[in-house]
């Protein structure tokens, strides 16, 4: 399938690619339907969660194993149900980043992750129960400075 | 900030119409009740830094900041390399 996105004009994504999102993202809660696809930039490859009915949203997203190897999202049994999973390692987690005029200083959400279900195909973002895991986490940063 | 200390059951008012209690406590988590007019709105902390989070998140970034963000990211792994051996 075809979407129009921000950054690359018209792309092509896999049928596989494409997430419902019953309840949007929090504040774009019109959004509903997403693909997420990568890109290759300096060998490294990047993330976009891109809405499929408008250009914009689109995030730049990470894979939070990434910047934390040891991440262990708690979620709610109302969001694993919610998310039609009986464990968080039915899910596939992506974390938001924002990316400041200093790149450096650079954060992603690890507290409320976007949830992938690859069996139902059904995205959310969840707020997770990890009280350590902060909004704006800064990985680039000390981790006295990121909250972990 | 204000601080005040409440056992289960006890409450706390303000303005005259808004009553919060202190249903209960149990290992790290406090569990509030919260009898307030329909207006007020009340919202998680973390709900509200998330939505704000995403409004700031969907900025395009010019190629640079990419650039940027990739040497960073091989950089983070480098260490990490050189620190498990």
């Amino acid at each position: 399938m075809e979407i129009s996105t921000r950054d690359f004009g018209i792309v092509s994504v896999e049928e596989d690619a494409l997430y419902d999102f019953p309840e949007g993202l929090y504040g774009f809660e019109e959004d509903t339907r997403f693909a997420v696809f990568h890109k290759s930039f300096d060998d490294i490859d990047f993330l976009y969660l891109q809405s499929v009915l408008n250009v914009i949203p689109c995030f730049l997203v990470f894979e939070p194993e990434d910047f934390l190897p040891g991440y262990a999202p708690i979620l709610s049994k109302e969001d694993l149900a919610s998310c039609g999973a009986e464990g968080p390692e039915d899910l596939i987690f992506l974390v938001i980043a924002n990316v400041p005029g200093a790149v450096e200083e650079m954060s992603i959400n690890i507290k409320s992750p976007v949830v992938l279900n690859p069996k139902t195909k059904i995205g959310r973002q969840v707020i997770l129960q990890n009280s350590d895991y902060k909004v704006r986490y800064q990985p680039f940063l000390n981790k006295e400075n990121g909250g972990i | 900030m204000l601080v005040i200390s409440r056992k289960p059951g006890e409450s706390l008012i303000i303005s005259d119409n808004i009553k919060i209690t202190l249903l209960s406590i149990g290992g790290d988590k406090a569990v509030i009740g919260i009898d307030a007019p329909p207006a007020v709105k009340i919202v998680r902390e973390e709900l509200l830094e998330t939505i704000e989070a995403n409004r700031e998140a969907i900025d395009q970034k010019d190629s640079q900041s990419y650039t940027h963000i990739a040497s960073l990211l091989k950089s983070k792994k480098t260490a990490k390399t050189a620190k498990q051996d």
